[in-house]
């Protein structure tokens, strides 16, 4: 506001003492004279030396001001270009990585396919050989349950049959050869 | 185990009154002839209710040993196991004193199983062995089991011999089965 004022007064000195007002409320412009030319230049010293003794402090510090917001600005400008620099940098080697990653990625997928078809095959060819080895073994298991059951059914009618026959013609003399057996299986096994 | 230990202890006292052997085996008979009528159910289900007064036991006992006509110690003694509340370990005092007196006579108790009747010269066959074997005289208890076929089934001190017909024809059966 003070710097607008101090424009004001020196804008307005200015413009009185500008002499081209005069000059033209006298018709058409004469030739230059040696006159006329130092009227203007010590016009003009005088315009510079008020503006230098009323406006030059501000306008110095006007435009140190804006120099200084200038740089910052710039300093900012260059930060944030740096930054982006940076960012720009990491995406690039972001993209670059995740190509990579993407490759690598696909490579073990790949790998790990491969290894699972192998392991699948052999886990299905192991399969089929167990199924076959259970198959087999079940197969004797049942044929060898089937004899036994089938031997167990024969001993057992053939035990029954020789109890009846035994029981039917058993005589004293059997009883008498069956304890007389007994009692030396005894003795037997009273000297031991 | 308690109740066998108790049992022993008692059998162990009866056994230390008298050194006359025949009086021990009068005192055994006399013994189980009264643990046969407490183990009834009918009579053991009265000594073991507790609704019933020990008084009243003791007084049941002295008349159930009044009515077996049993000997004076005897009847002392039990009337000491009723006291001390063993009425229903009775039995167990007959057994263990049956066992103690046969340790002392020097003789054990085989069960033999015939499969008929045998004659008295068949148990004797049969004793003889057993006899062998325990190095003790063998009192035999007798039964008849017509599945045996033939032979006899002894069982001795825990051990169990066979001799059966119906076992060999058993064991027949089995290896023929394998």
């Amino acid at each position: 506001m003070k710097i607008l004022s101090r424009f004001t007064i020196a804008t307005i000195v200015t413009v009185l003492l500008c002499p081209a007002l005069a000059l033209a409320a006298e018709g058409a412009e004469e030739p230059g004279t040696w006159h006329a030319l130092v009227f203007y230049i010590i016009n003009f010293a005088l315009f510079v030396w008020i503006v230098k003794r009323f406006g030059g402090p501000q306008i110095s510090a006007f435009f140190q001001n804006r120099a200084r917001n200038i740089r910052a600005n710039l300093g900012r400008a260059g930060d944030a270009l740096k930054e982006a620099q940076k960012l720009a940098r990491q995406a690039a080697e972001l993209t670059a990585g995740l190509a990579a990653e993407k490759n690598r990625i696909g490579a073990e997928l790949a790998e790990e396919t491969a290894y699972q078809v192998k392991s699948l095959g052999a886990m299905g060819r192991e399969s089929v050989a167990r199924i076959k080895r259970d198959a087999a073994l079940s197969v004797a298991a049942a044929r060898e349950a089937g004899q036994r059951r089938l031997r167990e059914s024969l001993a057992a009618a053939a035990g029954g049959l020789a109890k009846e026959l035994v029981r039917r013609d058993f005589q004293a003399g059997d009883q008498a050869r069956l304890l007389a057996n007994f009692v030396g299986r005894l003795n037997e096994e009273a000297r031991n | 185990m308690k109740s066998s230990k108790v049992a022993k202890r008692y059998a162990r006292a009866l056994l230390g009154l008298s050194t006359d052997n025949a009086q021990l085996e009068i005192w055994g008979a006399e013994l189980e002839r009264l643990a046969r009528i407490v183990a009834s159910p009918e009579i053991a289900v009265t000594f073991a209710s507790p609704e019933v007064a020990p008084a009243t036991k003791l007084e049941a006992l002295a008349k159930i040993a009044e009515k077996l006509e049993l000997s004076y110690p005897v009847r002392s003694f039990a009337a000491v196991v009723a006291r001390h509340g063993r009425i229903e370990d009775l039995p167990a005092v007959a057994e263990a004193y049956r066992r103690m007196l046969d340790d002392l006579m020097g003789r054990a108790r085989a069960v033999l199983t015939f499969a008929q009747t045998p004659a008295d010269h068949e148990l004797a066959q049969v004793l003889s062995g057993l006899e062998a074997i325990a190095h003790k005289k063998i009192i035999p208890t007798v039964n008849v089991d017509a599945t045996l076929i033939g032979g006899v089934v002894a069982e001795l001190e825990g051990k169990t011999y066979d001799g059966s017909l119906a076992s060999r024809l058993a064991e027949a059966a089995r290896r023929l089965a394998s």
